[in-house]
C-alpha cells in the first residue's frame, strides 16, 4: 500500500496530490442540510471515501479501484457498500480469487467478529467451489484457535460442510475441541451435527451408543457442565420410546445424584423422563428421597414432585421455574408407589 | 429459502448466514406496514422449526447452535406471523409447532450465577442478552418466573459511571448494550420506563405510535 507512493515513513502521499488520480473529482459526503451528530472524519478517511464516491458513482471496476477499495475497507471494514463494490469490481477484472482469500485472513484475524468480512468470504468460498473447501476448513479452525466459540466462524464451517464437503476428520475435530475444554458447547453443537448429517456415519440411530458411551463419560467428569447433558437429550430426539426406557440415562441421573456431584441437570433430565412416562426405580426413588429429606425435611410419595421440591433448593436462581413445573406437571403421571394417577 | 423474503428488503443477498435475523426484519417491516403480501409466512414458518436446536433454542440457520439472538428472532417472527398465541404458558394444554418445554427450560437455563444472561450455555453473561432471552420468556409468558432481583444486581454492574450499559461488568459503554440494558430493565418494570412491543424490540408508543 505504501511503497512509492510513501513521502515520508508511515504517510502515504494524499490521493489529490497523485497525478494518476488527478482526472477524478471526490465527491464529498451528503449529510444533508442540518446533518444530527456529524461525525469528525480524520482527512485522510474522508480523502479515501471521497474518491471511494467518485469511482463507486462512475461505476469505475478498475485496478485503481480495487486497491481503493483495500484503502477504505482498512479504515473501516464495516463499510457494506464498499464491500459489495469490491465484489463487482472483482468479477469484472476476473481476479483470482485464491488470492483473495489470502486478503481476507489477513484482516479477519484483526476482526474475527465482522460480518462483511464474513459474508465476503462466504461470496468468495462460493465462487470457488469444492477448490476452496480444504482452505475453508483451514482457515475457520484458525479462527476458532483463537477463539473456540466464535458464531462467524462455525456458521461458516458449517456452510462449507454441507455445500463442499470435507466431513472426514470432523468428528476427530470434536473430539479434540472438546478435549482442550468439555465445557465448549460450540463443539458439543457441531458434534451434533456431524453425528446426524455427516454421510458416512450412518445417522443418529446408529451412532447412538458411541455417543451415549462418550457423552456419559463427559457428563461423570463434570455434572455441572450443562453441554453433555442437552446432547444426550438430544441423542434421543424423536424417539421418545428409546429415550424413557435406555437404562443408561436413568443410570446416569442416579450415578450423579448417589456421588453427591451437582445433581441440578441430573434431575431436570429425570423430571424430563417422569414427565414422558418414565415410572422411576426404587433406587431413584430412594436417592431423591434422601435429598429431599436434608433438603426440605419434606417427603413425598410423588417421585416428579419431590425432583421439583429438590430444585427448587438446589437451583433457587431457578425457583420460580421448578416450582411452576410442580403445579403443571403433566395429569397423567402414574405415581407407582401409590398406584394413583397425580393429577 | 432466503431470497423469497429478502426480496422485499429490496437487495437480493445470497448466503448471508444470519438468516432467522433477516426473518425477523422481513416480518417486522410486513408488521408495521400491516402488508404481507412480500412474504411467504408458510414456507417462512417452515424454515424457522428447521432452526430449533436439539437443546431447545434456535440457532441462526438449521443446524446452528442455539443462540439468545437468533432464539428471539425465530420466536418474535412466529409471533409477528401470527403462529404462537399470546401467553401460551397460561394455557393448561401446550400444543405448539415448536418445542415449547425444551424452549422454556433452554431460556431459564441461561440465567448465570451472577444474575445475568448468557447467549449460549457456558458463555459469560452479557447485558444484551436480559433483552433477547427475557423477551423470549416475556412473549411465552414465563418472565415472570426468572430471577428478577439477581438479574437487576447483574445489570446494574453493567452500568458505566458515565451513564449507558456495557456487555460485561467494569467495561466501558456502548450504545448497542446500552439500549439493550434500557429494554432489560423495562421488562423487569423498571419506574420511568416506557412498555415494550417486544416482538419488534421497540417500545409500545415507537411501534404502535400510540401507549
Amino acid at each position: 500500500m505504501m511503497g512509492s507512493d510513501t513521502e515520508e515513513e508511515g504517510k502515504a502521499v494524499p490521493l489529490r496530490q497523485r497525478p494518476e488520480w488527478s482526472d477524478v473529482t471526490p465527491i464529498p459526503q451528503d449529510d444533508g442540510p442540518n446533518p444530527v451528530v456529524p461525525i469528525a472524519y480524520k482527512p485522510e478517511f474522508e480523502e479515501t471515501m471521497d474518491y471511494f464516491r467518485a469511482l463507486y458513482f462512475n461505476d469505475e471496476r478498475s485496478p485503481r479501484a480495487l486497491q481503493l477499495t483495500h484503502q477504505a475497507i482498512a479504515f473501516n471494514p464495516g463499510n457494506y457498500t464498499v464491500w459489495h463494490f469490491r465484489r463487482l469490481i472483482l468479477e469484472t477484472l476476473n481476479s483470482d480469487l485464491r488470492e483473495e482469500l489470502d486478503y481476507i485472513e489477513q484482516i479477519a484475524k484483526i476482526n474475527t467478529k465482522n460480518y462483511q468480512i464474513w459474508h465476503h468470504r462466504r461470496w468468495v468460498a462460493e465462487k470457488l467451489g469444492n477448490d476452496a473447501m480444504a482452505k475453508e476448513l483451514q482457515f475457520t479452525k484458525k479462527i476458532l484457535s483463537l477463539d473456540a466459540k466464535n458464531y462467524h466462524a462455525w456458521s461458516h464451517r458449517q456452510w462449507v460442510l454441507q455445500t463442499l464437503g470435507g466431513w472426514e476428520d470432523e468428528l476427530d475435530y470434536c473430539n479434540q475441541l472438546l478435549e482442550e475444554d468439555i465445557f465448549n458447547n460450540s463443539a458439543w453443537n457441531q458434534r451434533y451435527l456431524v453425528v446426524t448429517q455427516c454421510p458416512n456415519l450412518g445417522g443418529l440411530r446408529a451412532m447412538r451408543e458411541s455417543e451415549v458411551k462418550y457423552t456419559t463419560k463427559a457428563i461423570l467428569a463434570n455434572p455441572e457442565n450443562e453441554s453433555p447433558w442437552t446432547y444426550l437429550r438430544g441423542l434421543y430426539k424423536g424417539d421418545t420410546n428409546s429415550w424413557i426406557n435406555d437404562p443408561e440415562i436413568s443410570s446416569i441421573c442416579l450415578k450423579v445424584l448417589t456421588a453427591k456431584a451437582y445433581p441440578v441437570f441430573a434431575l431436570s433430565i429425570l423430571l424430563n423422563l417422569l414427565c414422558h412416562g418414565y415410572q422411576g426405580n426404587q433406587e431413584l426413588r430412594d436417592a431423591v428421597g434422601a435429598l429431599n429429606s436434608s433438603i426440605s425435611g419434606k417427603p413425598d410419595s410423588d417421585l416428579a414432585k419431590a425432583v421439583c421440591s429438590v430444585l427448587e433448593h438446589v437451583d433457587p436462581m431457578r425457583a420460580n421455574y421448578w416450582r411452576w413445573r410442580k403445579s403443571n406437571l403433566p395429569s397423567a403421571i402414574i405415581d407407582i408407589s401409590t398406584g394413583i394417577e397425580s393429577l | 429459502m432466503e431470497v423469497f423474503c429478502l426480496s422485499i428488503l429490496g437487495q437480493r443477498q445470497t448466503s448471508d448466514s444470519r438468516i432467522v435475523l433477516l426473518i425477523d426484519l422481513s416480518a417486522a417491516v410486513c408488521c408495521l406496514l400491516e402488508d404481507w403480501s412480500g412474504m411467504d409466512r408458510e414456507k417462512v414458518k417452515e424454515y424457522i422449526l428447521k432452526c430449533q436446536s436439539y437443546n431447545g433454542g434456535f440457532g441462526m440457520t438449521p443446524g446452528a447452535e442455539a443462540h439468545g439472538g437468533g432464539t428471539f428472532c425465530a420466536v418474535a417472527s412466529l409471533r409477528l406471523m401470527g403462529f404462537i398465541e399470546d401467553d401460551i404458558l397460561s394455557k393448561s394444554t401446550v400444543s405448539s409447532i415448536i418445542d415449547i418445554p425444551l424452549l422454556l427450560e433452554w431460556c431459564f437455563q441461561r440465567q448465570a450465577t451472577d444474575g445475568g444472561f448468557q447467549g449460549r450455555p457456558n458463555k459469560p453473561s452479557d447485558t444484551c442478552y436480559a433483552f433477547w432471552v427475557g423477551s423470549v420468556l416475556k412473549m411465552l409468558g414465563g418472565y415472570k418466573l426468572i430471577d428478577g432481583k439477581a438479574l437487576r444486581r447483574f445489570l446494574l454492574t453493567c452500568q458505566s459511571e458515565y451513564g449507558g450499559f456495557s456487555k460485561f461488568p467494569g467495561e466501558l459503554p456502548d450504545l448497542y448494550h446500552s439500549y439493550y440494558g434500557y429494554m432489560a430493565f423495562s421488562l423487569l418494570k423498571e419506574p420511568g420506563l416506557n412498555a415494550l412491543f417486544v416482538e419488534l424490540g421497540l417500545t409500545k408508543v415507537a411501534g404502535l405510535g400510540r401507549i
